[in-house]
């Protein structure tokens, strides 16, 4: 195994090389910035490009070291040599952790230089930044391994990683709406005060990266910056920066590090002959395609009924949400099914959609309307 | 020995092999054979380790294949193998010199010069034939104790066809390789192979000796006074027959004397013995099957 890992880092330092150069570019450009006024003059810094690194890079990385595996003519070559998958499974996730790891340290590198050459910014705060993001990173990556791993071909492991964003959003937002409606009977239109006390949002572990960004973007602010406009001496930022929520980061580790080990298992147990074909997944089309658009519609059925005293309007807009909605869902089993043969389970759970909209239409009739 | 027990694969509802038994001995050459779709490939990567059985076991001296360390000794060389739009000959070498770290350079130096193959340009932009060279190459860079080879000449040449049998004699001779062999040039597989697997129906139609094979039928050429058609040998085991005006060329099953002597019982004007291939052998028990199926259905 370590000679194929070294043989492998080898083959892709060229794709390190071009990620590294094009996050050390933006971290160039991006994260201290001078402006010069008549009064004086203000620096502005940005780690902001870290957390979008944080974000894009792993998917990218991902598809890259596995979409080899995605194609069965390859799979006659990968799985007749003498390496076991899950050594396989280990050098191409490792190559990617490392590589990931590597760009951001060099971007980290060359922010702490940039940071450094201004006095009057708090180095010392950024540092564990970066280690919180190099973590963070890590988990989005593991997740995205796990969802692309579960399809059976490139394009559907690319929509499942899409998912990876989309499903803790669809769950949150079913969640959120009844939430808001049996909390709030003035509807969807206030009550975020009390849903903003749970310590879980629909972005899941990508809320975990923004928390960490917004948290020490603001750390890392000029303490002793002169405002230009108003002499005023900011002393810190401390007080009213973002906390991290541990409960959301605790969780959100432990789906990742359990999804890294479901990757693991389906890398090792996935059948030879179903890839290149229709992705069957659990983790993919057949969960992903009824959650979002049962959340849609169910978000659609309690606008709708928050409409009061406009029933006209308001029944109007319950049944046209339908028509986008199953045109949706007929495309996305297009996809899914690569052609119009649907199976009867597509059918039922497109049945099941329909019942979950009625449902919650009366549920949200009955207590907002 | 590769020992193959009550093997059964299918793709969903598509059964494609079905209680197949089947043995390769150390040092020899076994042919697989079968007509398109007929599960050779399958085959192969059930035997190879690429598929999981769904029921059945593949062992290598009493080792599974699904073992990393057991496909140290295997080499499969698929019908479409694995590279990238960048990758060159020495580059192929290097990667398989990670998985088979005993892999002789020389040897693929030898087979590629051979071939004239250039080892700097992407193996993408070269002839589906080429390609063909360089992985046969390989195989024998690699020189394993069990070659897998699947379609193994598609795309060869007649020089390198010949250079490949050669090489496939030395490796048996000296290593005492057992290779398996699946291709549609079953001319190509008669005078090298010591046995075969023919696959048909998702059943191994039948299996044994080549020579044995080919010596089980006997061909005939005869003209004859009188009109004949079908009906004419319908009393015979007819395995092939090809029949032009008053001329008919028969394949039938059994021994050459008797058939003869039945044969003459015709009253052809002339009757002459001409040689019998495998590929008539098999040709005809697949047509039989069909024919049969015909009858049936």
């Amino acid at each position: 195994m370590a000679e194929y890992f070294i043989y492998h880092m080898k083959k892709t330092v060229v794709r390190f090389i071009v990620m590294a150069l094009m996050l050390v570019m933006l971290v160039n450009t991006t994260v201290v910035n001078v402006y010069n006024y008549m009064r004086g003059s203000q620096v502005n810094v940005s780690l902001a490009i870290f957390t979008i690194f944080g974000i894009l890079a792993p998917a990218v990385v991902t598809a890259l070291e596995f979409s080899q595996f995605m194609n069965r003519r390859n799979l006659d070559t990968w799985f007749s040599l003498p390496i076991s998958r899950k050594d396989l499974f280990i050098v191409h996730f490792v190559n990617g952790a490392i590589q990931l790891t590597a760009s951001v340290i060099l971007g980290a590198i060359l922010a702490v230089f940039k940071i450094s050459r201004h006095p009057e910014l708090d180095l010392k705060q950024s540092i564990p930044f970066f280690f919180l993001m190099i973590g963070a990173m890590l988990l989005i990556y593991m997740l995205y391994t796990f969802f692309f791993v579960s399809a059976n071909n490139v394009f559907d492991g690319c929509a499942f990683m899409t998912g990876s964003i989309l499903i803790p959003f669809s769950v949150f937002s079913i969640f959120r709406n009844f939430y808001l409606a049996f909390n709030n009977k003035s509807g969807i239109f206030g009550g975020y005060d009390k849903l903003a006390k749970i310590p879980f949002d629909g972005a899941g572990i990508f809320s975990v990266i923004a928390q960490i960004g917004s948290r020490y973007e603001s750390l890392i602010e000029p303490v002793k910056k002169s405002d230009v406009f108003d002499d005023v001496y900011y002393e810190s930022f401390a007080t009213s920066t973002p906390e991290i929520s541990i409960p959301q980061a605790s969780l959100w580790t432990a789906i990742c590090i359990a999804a890294l080990a479901g990757a693991v298992y389906i890398f090792m147990t996935k059948k030879t002959e179903s890839v290149s074909g229709i992705s069957e997944s659990w983790f993919g089309y057949r969960i992903l395609i009824p959650l979002c658009a049962g959340a849609a519609l169910q978000t659609t059925a309690m606008t709708a009924s928050a409409l009061r005293n406009n029933d006209v309007l308001s029944i109007g807009l319950s049944v046209a949400g339908l028509i986008p909605a199953f045109i949706g869902i007929f495309v996305a089993y297009i996809i899914f099914r690569r052609g119009v043969k649907f199976k009867i389970s597509d059918l039922i759970s497109t049945g099941a959609i329909l019942v979950f909209y009625v449902i919650s239409l009366l549920i949200f009739r009955a207590v907002l309307g | 020995m590769i020992q193959i027990k009550d093997l059964s694969h299918s793709f969903g509802k598509n059964v494609v092999l079905e209680d197949v038994n089947m043995e390769a001995k150390d040092a020899s050459i076994l042919g697989l054979v079968g007509i398109n779709g007929a599960g050779k490939s399958t085959l192969l990567r059930l035997i190879s380790g690429v598929y999981v059985p769904q029921k059945g076991t593949v062992t290598y001296d009493d080792k599974s294949p699904l073992e990393a360390e057991t496909r140290r000794d295997i080499f499969l060389l698929p019908d479409d193998p694995y590279y990238t739009n960048s990758t060159t000959c020495n580059e192929l070498f290097s990667m398989y010199k990670n998985f088979y770290p005993d892999i002789n350079r020389e040897t693929f130096v030898e087979i590629t010069n051979h071939f004239r193959l250039p080892k700097n340009k992407p193996i993408k932009s070269f002839s589906k034939g080429m390609r063909r060279q360089v992985f046969v190459a390989l195989a024998f860079a690699v020189s394993p104790k069990y070659l897998l080879l699947d379609e193994a000449f598609d795309g060869l040449d007649p020089l390198a066809r010949m250079m490949f049998k050669e090489k496939l004699k030395e490796l048996i001779k000296e290593k005492g390789s057992t290779v398996i062999i699946s291709s549609h040039a079953l001319k190509e597989l008669e005078d090298f192979c010591d046995s075969y697997v023919m696959i048909d129906s998702k059943h191994i139609m039948s299996s044994g000796s080549m020579l044995e094979k080919s010596m089980d039928l006997c061909k005939f050429q005869m003209a004859f006074t009188k009109e004949i058609n079908e009906m004419t040998f319908s009393s015979l085991p007819v395995k092939s027959l090809k029949i032009v005006g008053r001329f008919a060329t028969i394949v039938l099953e059994g021994d050459e004397y008797d058939m003869r002597a039945k044969l003459e019982a015709l009253s052809p004007a002339v009757i002459d013995r001409l040689e019998v291939n495998f590929e008539e052998a098999f040709i005809g028990d697949i047509d039989k099957r069909i024919r049969g199926g015909e009858i049936n259905g």
